[in-house]
């Protein structure tokens, strides 16, 4: 099993969270013997069985690793979200089911939002982030899965990559 | 696009230019341009700036640029009714104020300017045209014995491409056609279809080559060049053939007008009747006609032109 991180953010942009999220995660992974690559965008020859993807994917990237037969997992925070009013919220809702209905397409295209229902595992922090998943984007909850990131340098970080290493093993199991 | 990339960086590289590939997971990496393939996110150009990093963007507008009029019409008015009327932070989320946040959008031809500044009102200074260049040995190919009796199509089989319905075309028309490329899925139904219409005499078929002497070898026997892609906003693979001394049959796109003008043959708009006369009449053409003499770059070309716009973006800005 190779595993393929990838984040459309580079690290030297981003907030010190999301760097040592994907470092921490990747080391452990490592420790329980999982091969974890970071996607090298510029590489062709590159191959792996599942692609973690941190953050919401581009449709049309999704499409891509779909054809190469990858499983896909994506691990995104709603925290915008879940500081919003139950009004804003459903509104929200709203807004997401008129655009979808309308606009598929484009809607699709710029918001990405059907990814996550397409996606083999949605990865959240929080059972209220993984409502949200359930309620916003209409992911089945079966597809969702609440793991929430340890911190560096404590036993957590095991314990994240315990949980990841099993869901990998169960997604490629299915498939086989 | 892969090939874009590669070329253009070995060519950057060969006339001094230091690059290197993003990494992302390396937060160490430092750089005064970042140069992105593909629409870069709007928050992450302003991240970047922060980091004093001129953001430089390649994007394709294959689809677009081969619109009508009226077509550029009805994307044009929700487009800019949207980037003029949406309150700041919904326009943010937009992919197409990345447009405007970046400091320059780069473009492979005039059509997809045009798309820019039509569609989205991006300004005019704002977009470089930069073409796409050719491997030396293409341009180095020298003339084409053309002796066989078939034409060519190279690319992978895929819908795309249109591949199947070029082979359907080419046995309605009775017109030898080698296909030069492996097939976009080994598993798919679309590879399956085609494989039965390879006959070896009307549809040929040879797996992918992986050399460009083995490739201009194959394409400088060959009678002609056809291509039927679905929309393409540059096609390398014709102007490998047109390097290589063959007449080219290609889409009636405005790509292929703005590349190969009044020295190509083009595909009528519709019809499989139409289209298989066209085929009919290129086939036998082709002997009396002769390749498109269009300007061609190399790719240190490309780099040259490439680094007068890196270096126009690294200029400080003018004091108001």
């Amino acid at each position: 099993m190779k595993v393929l991180f990838y984040c459309l953010t580079p690290l030297a942009l981003a907030q010190d969270d999301l760097q040592s999220q994907i470092i921490g995660t990747k080391e452990a992974l490592e420790q329980l013997g999982v091969e974890v690559e970071f996607l090298r965008w510029y590489d062709g020859s590159q191959k792996g069985d599942i692609l973690h993807f941190f953050g919401r994917m581009p449709i049309e990237m999704f499409q891509q690793a779909r054809e190469k037969r990858m499983k896909i997992v994506i691990a995104d925070d709603l925290t915008e979200q879940t500081s919003l009013s139950a009004a804003e919220l459903r509104l929200q809702q709203m807004a997401i089911r008129f655009l979808e209905k309308a606009a598929p397409s484009l809607s699709a295209g710029i918001y990405n939002w059907p990814v996550y229902r397409k996606a083999d595992a949605c990865i959240v922090s929080t059972t209220r982030e993984a409502q949200l998943m359930n309620e916003l984007f209409r992911v089945p909850k079966e597809n969702v899965h609440v793991i929430s990131c340890g911190a560096r340098e404590s036993m957590t970080w095991t314990d994240t990559a315990k949980k990841l290493k099993a869901l990998y093993e169960d997604l490629l199991s299915s498939s086989r | 696009m892969q090939i874009q990339i590669e070329q253009t960086k070995a060519a950057l590289e060969k006339i001094g230019v230091d690059v290197e590939y993003l990494r992302w997971w390396d937060e160490s990496q430092k750089g005064d341009i970042l140069h992105h393939f593909g629409l870069f996110d709007t928050a992450l150009t302003k991240l970047a700036h922060r980091k004093n990093w001129k953001v430089a963007m390649t994007v394709l507008l294959t689809a677009q640029c081969n619109r009508s009029e009226r077509e550029y019409l009805v994307r044009k008015i929700p487009i800019r009714g949207a980037l003029a009327l949406l309150p700041q932070k919904l326009k943010a989320q937009l992919p197409w104020q990345t447009y405007f946040e970046c400091d320059r959008v780069i473009v492979g031809l005039k059509a997809e300017r045009m798309v820019l500044e039509k569609v989205y009102g991006v300004p005019g200074e704002h977009v470089s045209v930069v073409p796409l260049g050719l491997n030396d040995v293409f341009l180095n190919a020298g003339p084409a014995s053309r002796t066989d009796d078939a034409l060519i199509c190279t690319g992978t089989i895929s819908p795309a491409k249109n591949s199947l319905e070029l082979a359907r075309l080419a046995q309605a028309a009775k017109t030898p056609m080698l296909f030069v490329g492996k097939p976009f899925d080994l598993k798919g139904a679309y590879w399956m279809e085609f494989q039965k219409l390879i006959d070896g005499k009307i549809v040929r078929h040879h797996s992918h080559v992986s050399s460009a002497p083995e490739l201009i070898s194959l394409l400088q026997r060959a009678r002609g060049y056809v291509l039927m892609s679905r929309a393409e906003n540059w096609s390398l693979a014709a102007h490998e053939a047109a390097a290589c001394g063959l007449p080219v049959l290609v889409p009636n796109q405005r790509w292929a007008h703005e590349r190969f003008g009044e020295r190509a043959q083009y595909w009528p708009a519709n019809g499989f009747d139409a289209s298989v006369a066209a085929l009919r009449r290129f086939y036998d053409a082709c002997p009396q006609l002769s390749a498109p003499g269009i300007r061609q770059y190399s790719w240190v070309e490309v780099a040259q032109i490439l680094c007068g716009v890196y270096g126009q973006m690294l200029q400080p800005a003018p004091k108001p």
